[in-house]
């Protein structure tokens, strides 16, 4: 399985990288730090799963989202965000994501993440 | 601006907010954290110097400052602003790290590993007070990605503010099983953001008014 994270803080990647190995010895975690590099990556690595923050520098995680549902409505997307706003959360769920986890990413949130990639969701 | 029932609503729902933000910091710090409740002031600049606010919050010596800029029908920036030796137990309790090394304010360093994760942890916050203006309002604001940097007070310095904008200030204390933490938070807002909040508090009131 390969899952691409990503978010500007290199301490969430490591977070997220750190309770996926935990989970799935077997995985392959490739990262970026910004939508641009997150979308190229996409198109090169085709992970099962991208597991994405919003709030990033340049193309942000929402930009993204579309721009990679316009290519691929099936690839499975998380989305692990600090923004609690109610329109945000309606307009990334109409995108058909797996998951809309809410930071900070604490033990709940790491358990809410394992289910949804072993449900296949 | 506000009449005072309208301000009364308005400390009332930063309360909340304020709640949210102390509720999200004890899930990423793992502990419990109680929040003192915030003295809230709201004022208009006129070149305001903010050393006029140094014995309610804004002590002499080195301070993380972040801040995020919000954008939509409800637009400003919000600034939080806490002592940089607080900053580095932040930092440990997060990373899960155990230090017994009482720190000054002279003896800190920050990695840039330390900044990613202040960033993240002011995020959070910023998300929790602005975002439920979000919900309250019913519109969708977008953010900048929030800076972050040392800011150093001293009695030499002139902080001024833009002249005519408006200014919330929020001196608040978020208490850690064994830490205190005297945290300010401004909130800067655009007049249409004000008028937007007014009647928002106006529906709320109904009848009342």
């Amino acid at each position: 399985m390969k899952i691409l994270v990503i978010d500007d803080s290199i301490f969430m990647q490591k977070l997220v990288e750190s309770s996926l190995e935990k989970n799935f010895p077997e995985v392959i975690i490739i990262t970026a730090d910004n939508g641009e590099d997150g979308f190229n990556l996409y198109q090169i690595e085709k992970p099962n799963y991208i597991v994405t923050d919003l709030l990033m520098p340049g193309m942000d995680g929402i930009e993204l989202v579309h721009k990679i549902r316009d290519f691929d409505k099936e690839v499975k997307i998380i989305v692990i965000t600090a923004d609690i706003q109610k329109t945000v959360r309606d307009e990334i769920e109409r995108l058909q994501v797996s998951a809309f986890i809410n930071k900070p990413f604490n033990e709940e949130k790491v358990i809410q993440l394992i289910k949804t990639i072993r449900s296949g969701n | 601006m506000f009449s005072p029932i309208q301000k009364d609503v308005l400390i009332e729902l930063l309360n909340i907010h304020i709640g949210q933000a102390a509720s999200v910091l004890s899930e990423m710090l793992n502990q419990r954290v109680i929040l003192t409740i915030p003295e809230i002031e709201l004022i208009t600049s006129d070149n305001l110097n903010i050393l006029e606010f140094v014995q309610l919050g804004f002590s002499i010596g080195q301070k993380i400052i972040s801040s995020i800029k919000f954008e939509s029908k409800f637009e400003g920036m919000a600034y939080l602003v806490f002592p940089i030796e607080k900053a580095k137990s932040l930092v440990e309790i997060c990373l899960e790290k155990v230090t017994t090394e009482k720190l000054d304010d002279s003896s800190i360093t920050l990695t840039d590993l330390d900044f990613d994760v202040l960033k993240e942890l002011c995020n959070i916050v910023f998300n929790s007070l602005i975002g439920e203006f979000g919900n309250l309002l019913n519109l969708k604001i977008r953010y900048s990605v929030p800076d972050i940097n040392i800011l150093c007070i001293s009695t030499n310095k002139n902080y001024s503010l833009p002249p005519e904008i408006n200014i919330l200030i929020l001196h608040t204390k978020f208490l850690l099983i064994n830490n205190e933490i005297a945290a300010t938070i401004l909130v800067t807002l655009s007049t249409n953001s004000i008028y937007l909040l007014i009647n928002k508090i106006n529906e709320l009131l109904g009848d009342l008014l």
